[in-house]
């Protein structure tokens, strides 16, 4: 329980301090100073310490157990990542989850922006095409969906990054989907607010702050882990910098893609990885 | 004290006690799992319905209580 | 016992950062226009890198407190007011990274 909390913390507090590093970048490559790198720490305490009420219209009590359900994936993505290091299908199971949280947060909520923001969410699940390709051809390559077989394996043949590069990439793609102001966020595009989490004010919006900084960090790690085999906790948080700044960097110069461009950007990714690394591998 | 206090308190006092537990003894590992997937957004969101600001008691009727405006 | 450590890595981190934070906004008033460098945040810049990036000259001291105390100290300057602190980090890590080398040169390996 206790590994569960530390981890739970790191997580915590590296995920906002890169979502955080994320923001300092992008302002910097625009030529602008940029709010400071904790800026995400603070604002979630601050919306944290906010008030909260419940709006007529939202659909209770899902309304609250939706922004609990976010919590509540990613501490079992805590669990089965650093802690067991278990199977990777149910590190899928979990992104299927945030996908799912992501739509009824705006379908429980009465605001029209919310259900924008839900219709968006069910669309790009065109970016979860990738991370179950992504399994298929790790599986193909290691034949083992377990995360610590798979650093076995990467100890014994070299990183995966170097024998299945289209998966990394592709891969790659779906981090910069998850990325905050990325060119994919279509659920969360300025045109609709804040999308799903328009009406998921003060208190809610801290604590979907707090989960969403632990599923950033959950995502590098599952990258590092899966594509560069072996590594100490400080190589770890050195491979987070910088594929933080480098996610940043595209996500400065790049605009918001309207939605049908960015669903067909993604699938067209995962179609030349999936068929790419196979391709690769029968050669 | 009004519903939400209470049921944040009750919440609050359930997931410390639980997570307490798993943090002594020495408990079977799904046990551990459940408690935790369960309990730690409980607390987190407990925490923060206490904790949060309240509004000024002559605000409260029209901040909280909003009226329906229909969409 | 090294996770717990990286967590107190990291919370000195972002309580440095949050210390850097108020103590740069009583500092100074206006946003970031002049480009001056303020003498005590060199100082302290200078430091900071130097003991995070060659803790191990120092043996009467356990590395991990080195480490804490630098990282709380490096989070300090960077996590100014925005804008301010860039160019003491820069000079910090510069002046950092040369002891750096020139321990590599001299040492071997």
């Amino acid at each position: 329980m206790a590994s569960i909390l530390i981890n739970l913390l790191i997580a915590a507090f590296m995920g906002t301090v890169l979502i955080g590093l994320q923001r300092k970048v992008m302002a910097r490559v625009q030529m602008r100073p940029g709010p400071p790198i904790i800026q995400y720490v603070l604002h979630t305490l601050k919306f944290y310490l906010k008030e909260t009420s419940f709006p007529k219209t939202a659909a209770m009590p899902f309304y609250i157990a939706i922004a609990s359900t976010l919590c509540a994936i990613w501490v079992t993505g805590i669990i089965m990542g650093p802690v067991t290091q278990g199977s990777l299908l149910l590190i899928f199971g979990i992104y299927a989850m945030h996908k799912i949280v992501e739509h009824n947060a705006g379908s429980s909520s009465g605001s029209p922006y919310g259900k924008l923001s839900c219709v968006r969410a069910v669309f790009s699940a065109s970016a979860e095409l990738p991370l179950f390709a992504l399994l298929i051809v790790v599986y193909l390559q290691t034949h083992t969906m377990i995360i610590s077989d798979i650093i076995t394996y990467q100890s014994i043949n070299g990183p995966l990054i170097f024998s299945i590069p289209l998966a990394g990439i592709m891969f790659f793609v779906l981090l910069i989907t998850k990325s905050h102001y990325s060119l994919f966020s279509i659920t969360k595009g300025k045109d609709i607010i804040s999308g799903y989490e328009t009406e998921h004010f003060g208190v809610m919006r801290g604590y979907l702050m707090f989960s969403e900084s632990i599923s950033w960090y959950m995502l590098l790690w599952i990258y590092l882990t899966v594509f560069f085999g072996p590594l100490s906790l400080i190589s770890y948080f050195m491979g987070m910098i910088v594929i933080s700044v480098i996610i940043a960097i595209i996500n400065a110069i790049s605009p918001i893609l309207n939605p049908n461009h960015s669903v067909m950007f993604q699938i067209t990714c995962a179609f030349i990885g999936i068929f790419g690394s196979i391709i690769l591998m029968i050669i | 004290m009004d519903k939400l206090k209470l049921f944040s308190y009750i919440g609050l006092i359930i997931s410390i006690i639980g997570i307490g537990y798993a943090l002594i003894f020495n408990l079977p590992a799904w046990i551990v799992y459940t408690i935790s997937i369960f309990l730690i957004p409980v607390f987190l969101l407990t925490i923060g319905l206490i904790v949060m600001a309240k509004p000024i008691k002559d605000e409260e009727e029209e901040r909280v209580f909003e009226p329906f405006i229909g969409y | 016992m090294t996770e717990l450590l990286y967590l107190i890595y990291i919370l000195a981190f972002v309580i440095g950062a949050i210390f850097g934070l108020v103590l740069s906004y009583k500092k100074y008033s206006l946003p970031f226009v002049i480009e001056k460098m303020d003498n005590l945040a060199l100082t302290i810049s200078i430091i900071a890198w130097i003991l995070l990036i060659n803790s191990s000259l120092i043996q009467f001291i356990p590395q991990e407190i080195i480490v804490i105390v630098s990282l709380f100290l490096v989070s300090l300057i960077i996590g100014m007011r925005p804008g301010y602190g860039r160019k003491e980090t820069y000079v910090g890590i510069i002046i950092a990274g040369l002891i750096y080398l020139l321990r590599l040169l001299i040492g071997g390996t």
